[in-house]
C-alpha cells in the first residue's frame, strides 16, 4: 500500500513529498496513529507550541476516500497550546477524500511564513497564495473567495480546509474549520496554523484511490453497512441529530448545567433536537459518502438571531452554549454556533470558558473574588454584562475573543487560564487544560475514568463510555454503580478508537460494530493480512504512544479529574448527592493493572511488548 | 393525588405528540407498569409487545435509572418522579 505525505515548508514556500514505509502503516495504520508516531518523531521536547519547530499533521487514513461507508473524514495531529502535549482533533465533510483524491493522503505543515499564505493542491500541484486579501476574515467568505480564485463553484467539487480570526489570532481553543461548519475542533490546533500564518488549503483532483482486492472490499463493506443498517434505529440520527441527547443525558441527572454546578437543566427540551428539528431544520446532511447523514441544516428566518442557511448546533454545541450557561433559547444557540464556526472556535471549550467567565462575573458581584481581580474584571468588560443565561452577552464575547478585545483577549486563552488568571482555578472544568465536554461524570460514573485517562485531555471521543452506561451498548450497565467490568470497556473502547481514528472512519459506526468488522476491509484495501487481535493491538500501541508523549513533556501524564467533580456533591437530579470521587478512586487501580502502566506512565514491559521499545529512552 | 412527569423521546415524542405529560397516579403504591397504563396508546402499542414487555429496544427510566436495574415494570414510583420512555439512542456522540 502507498502512503504519500506532501511536507508543507511553509518557512520557504516550498512543498516536497515523501512516501511512508509499509512497515510503518501496519504499525500505526494511519490518521491518528500515524500522526502520534510522527510527532513524536519530529517535534523536539519541550518547544512552544507556537514556534515554527512545531507540525501540524493533518493526515487520512487507508480507508478513507474508498466510498465503503463512513469513510469521509481526516484527522489533524501536533503539540497543542492549549495542554501542551499531543493534541489531535477529527472532522468530517469532504476534506479527506478531496485531499486523496488530489494526489496526498496527508499534508505536514512545518515551519512559519512571515506573511500570510494559503495553499492550493490541484491533481499533485501545489502552489502558495499570498493570503493578506484573507487575513482577518470569517471561514465562510474565505471559502467564498478561494473558490471564485480556483474558479472551483460547486461545492461538491474540491474543498477547502481554513481558520478563521480565532486561530489567526492565536486563541488557544480555536478550531480548525473545512467545508464552512465542520470543525476540527478540540485542542485549539488552529491557533498552530496561525502562528505559520497558513490560512487555508484547497485540494481538487481525480486521482483514484487504489484497492487491492476489489471483491473482497465490495463484501466486507457490505458485511458493516448490514449491521449498521441493521442496528440503527428509527433512523434516530438521521431524523433528530446528536442533540436527541439532550432530554435523554437531562434525565440521566448528566447535563452539566450552570457551569457545572447542576446535573440538570428546566429548559432541556427548548434546546434538544426534537424541538430543533420540529421548528428550525431544513434538512440534514452527511460527510462524504455517508449514509447516515446525521447533520443539521438550519436557519432562523428573522429576529435578534436571524442566521442564514448553515450547518449545526450539533448535541456538544448545544449544551457548551446553552445549559452550561443555561441559555434556553434554540434561536440564540443557532446563531453562536454560526458565530463560534464562522470566526473559528471549538465550541465545547468556547461554551465552557464563557460559562467560567459568567460564574467569574457573578464571583465579582457577590465579593468572592479577590478585590483587585474583581476590579480588572470590571474594566476589561467594559459594556458586556455576561450575567447567566445571556446570550447578547456571549454574541459580543465570541467576536471580542476572535480579535482578542478587552476581555475577550484573556478569555481566548481557555477556561483553565483565564480562570487562574482571576484568582479562581477551580471554576475551570477542564482534564489536562482541555475543557470537558457535555456528561457529567458524577451522573455516568464510568465518564469519570474515560475523561481522567483520556490522552488529548478532557474528551468523551477516547472512551465513549456513555455508550454502555445510557444507551445500553454493547451492554447495560447502570451509569451510578461502579463494577469493573466497565474499566475494561473503557480500555477497549481507547484502543479500539484509536483503530477507529486511525483508519480514519467515523465513530458514529463504531456502536454498532467492532474491530474485528473492520480487519476484513483493512485488509481487502492494502493487501495486507492482519488479524483482528493485531489490529486492536496497533489501537493499544497508538494509546501508548500518545501518552508517551505527556510523559516526555514532562506533564500531562497525572489521571485525575477538575476538584468540583471530585468533591461538591451533584445538588439535583437522579445522581443528587454523588460526587465522581469514589468511582475514580475505584477504577484506576484496576485499569493501570490492565494497562501495564504504573502512576499513568507505561512500564518498561509494556512498551516492549507492543513493539515501542525505539521509545524506552522516555521512561 | 400524587403525579409523575413521563417524557417521550425520538419517534416517541413525534407518536406522542407531546415531550412531557402529568399523570396522576392511582394510590401511593403504584408501578411503572401503571403509570405506563396511561400513556397515549400510539406509544403503549410501540412500547410493548405481546406479552406486555417492554419490546427491544426501547428503555424506559424512572429518575435516569433503567428499570432493569430496578424493579422492571414493577418500580414503584412516587410523587415528583420522572419517567423517560426512549428508544435505544444508537450512533450518538
Ligand atoms: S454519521 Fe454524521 S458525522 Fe459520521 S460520517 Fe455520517 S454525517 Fe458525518
Amino acid at each position: 500500500m502507498e502512503f504519500k505525505l506532501l511536507r508543507l515548508n511553509l518557512t520557504e514556500w516550498k512543498a516536497r513529498e515523501e512516501k511512508i514505509p509499509e512497515s510503518l502503516l501496519r504499525k500505526y495504520i494511519g490518521g491518528r496513529g500515524l500522526g502520534a508516531y510522527l510527532a513524536l518523531k519530529e517535534i523536539p521536547p519541550g518547544i512552544d507550541p507556537f514556534s515554527p519547530e512545531n507540525k501540524i499533521y493533518i493526515l487520512t487514513g487507508p480507508v478513507v476516500g474508498t466510498g465503503a461507508f463512513e469513510t469521509g473524514r481526516y484527522h489533524v495531529v501536533g503539540k497543542s497550546p492549549l495542554t501542551g502535549i499531543l493534541g489531535d482533533a477529527n472532522s468530517g465533510g469532504q476534506f479527506g477524500p478531496w485531499l486523496r483524491f488530489a494526489g496526498y493522503d496527508g499534508i505536514v505543515v512545518e515551519g512559519a511564513s512571515d506573511e500570510p499564505v494559503w495553499v492550493s493542491i490541484v491533481d499533485g500541484e501545489v502552489q502558495f497564495h499570498l493570503a493578506k486579501h484573507l487575513w482577518g476574515k470569517g471561514v465562510v467568505y474565505t471559502e467564498n473567495i478561494i473558490r471564485k480564485e480556483m474558479n472551483t463553484p460547486s461545492e461538491h467539487i474540491g474543498s477547502i480546509l481554513s481558520i478563521g480570526p480565532a486561530g489567526e489570532n492565536l486563541s488557544k481553543i480555536a478550531a480548525i474549520m473545512n467545508d464552512k461548519y465542520r470543525a476540527a475542533g478540540r485542542t485549539g490546533l488552529a491557533a498552530v496554523l496561525g502562528a505559520k500564518k497558513l490560512k487555508a488549503i484547497f485540494v481538487k483532483g481525480s486521482r483514484k484511490i487504489e484497492i487491492v482486492d476489489k471483491e473482497k472490499f465490495k463484501e466486507e463493506s457490505k458485511k458493516i453497512i448490514d449491521k449498521i443498517t441493521k442496528h440503527s434505529i428509527s433512523e434516530a440520527l438521521s431524523k433528530f441529530g446528536t442533540a436527541v441527547l439532550v432530554n435523554i443525558i437531562n434525565s440521566h441527572g448528566g447535563l452539566p448545567t450552570k457551569n457545572w454546578t447542576r446535573g440538570t437543566f428546566e429548559k432541556a427540551f427548548e434546546i434538544s433536537g426534537e424541538y430543533l428539528a420540529e421548528k428550525y431544520l431544513i434538512s440534514n446532511k452527511g460527510c462524504w459518502g455517508c449514509v447516515i447523514r446525521c447533520s443539521r441544516v438550519a436557519k432562523v428566518d428573522s429576529g435578534p438571531y436571524r442566521t442564514p442557511v448553515s450547518e449545526g448546533p450539533e448535541y456538544e454545541s448545544i449544551w457548551a452554549m446553552g445549559a452550561n450557561t443555561t441559555i434556553g433559547n434554540m434561536e440564540a444557540l443557532i446563531k453562536l454556533n454560526y458565530l463560534a464556526n464562522d470566526l473559528g472556535f471549538d465550541t465545547i471549550s468556547l461554551g465552557n470558558t464563557v460559562a467560567v467567565l459568567m460564574e467569574l462575573y457573578e464571583k465579582a458581584k457577590n465579593g468572592s473574588l479577590p478585590e483587585e481581580k474583581a476590579k480588572e474584571l470590571e474594566e476589561l468588560l467594559g459594556d458586556i454584562e455576561p450575567s447567566w443565561g445571556n446570550a447578547d452577552a456571549f454574541a459580543q464575547l465570541v467576536w471580542r475573543m476572535a480579535y482578542r478585545h478587552g476581555i475577550g483577549d484573556y478569555a481566548a486563552e481557555g477556561a483553565k487560564r483565564l480562570a487562574e488568571y482571576f484568582g479562581s482555578p477551580d471554576s475551570a472544568i477542564h482534564v489536562r487544560g482541555l475543557e470537558l465536554p457535555a456528561y457529567d461524570p458524577r451522573a455516568i460514573n464510568s465518564m469519570a475514568l474515560s475523561y481522567a485517562t483520556s490522552n488529548r485531555g478532557g474528551c468523551h471521543l477516547r472512551a465513549y463510555a456513555v455508550s454502555f452506561d445510557v444507551l445500553g451498548v454493547p451492554d447495560k450497565f447502570d451509569p451510578l454503580v461502579v463494577d469493573n467490568k466497565k474499566v475494561e470497556l473503557v480500555k477497549y473502547q481507547q484502543d479500539y478508537f484509536s483503530v477507529i481514528d486511525s483508519l480514519v472512519i467515523c465513530k458514529f459506526n463504531s456502536f454498532a460494530t467492532d474491530h474485528t468488522d473492520y480487519v476484513g476491509v483493512l485488509n481487502a484495501v492494502t493487501g495486507w493480512d492482519m488479524t483482528a487481535d493485531e489490529l486492536l493491538t496497533a489501537g493499544e500501541r497508538i494509546y501508548n504512544l500518545e501518552r508517551l508523549f505527556a510523559v516526555r513533556e514532562g506533564h500531562g501524564y497525572k489521571d485525575t479529574l477538575p476538584k468540583r467533580l471530585l468533591e461538591e456533591p451533584l445538588p439535583d437530579g437522579p445522581a443528587k448527592g454523588r460526587t465522581a470521587k469514589e468511582a475514580l478512586e475505584k477504577y484506576l487501580p484496576y485499569y493501570y493493572e490492565i494497562r501495564g502502566w504504573e502512576d499513568g506512565k507505561p512500564k518498561p514491559e509494556t512498551l516492549k511488548r507492543l513493539g515501542l521499545e525505539e521509545f524506552l529512552y522516555i521512561l | 393525588m400524587p403525579k409523575v412527569k413521563v417524557a417521550f423521546i425520538q419517534e416517541f415524542y413525534q407518536l406522542a405528540g407531546k415531550h412531557q405529560i402529568e399523570i396522576e397516579l392511582p394510590g401511593d403504591e403504584a408501578t411503572v407498569r401503571d403509570v405506563l397504563e396511561k400513556i397515549p396508546e400510539a406509544v403503549r402499542e410501540r412500547l410493548f409487545d405481546e406479552k406486555g414487555e417492554i419490546r427491544y429496544p426501547a428503555e424506559v427510566a424512572v429518575n435516569g435509572r433503567r428499570i432493569d436495574f430496578l424493579d422492571g415494570l414493577d418500580t414503584k414510583v412516587k410523587d415528583g418522579d420522572l419517567i423517560l420512555v426512549s428508544p435505544r439512542a444508537l450512533f450518538v456522540i
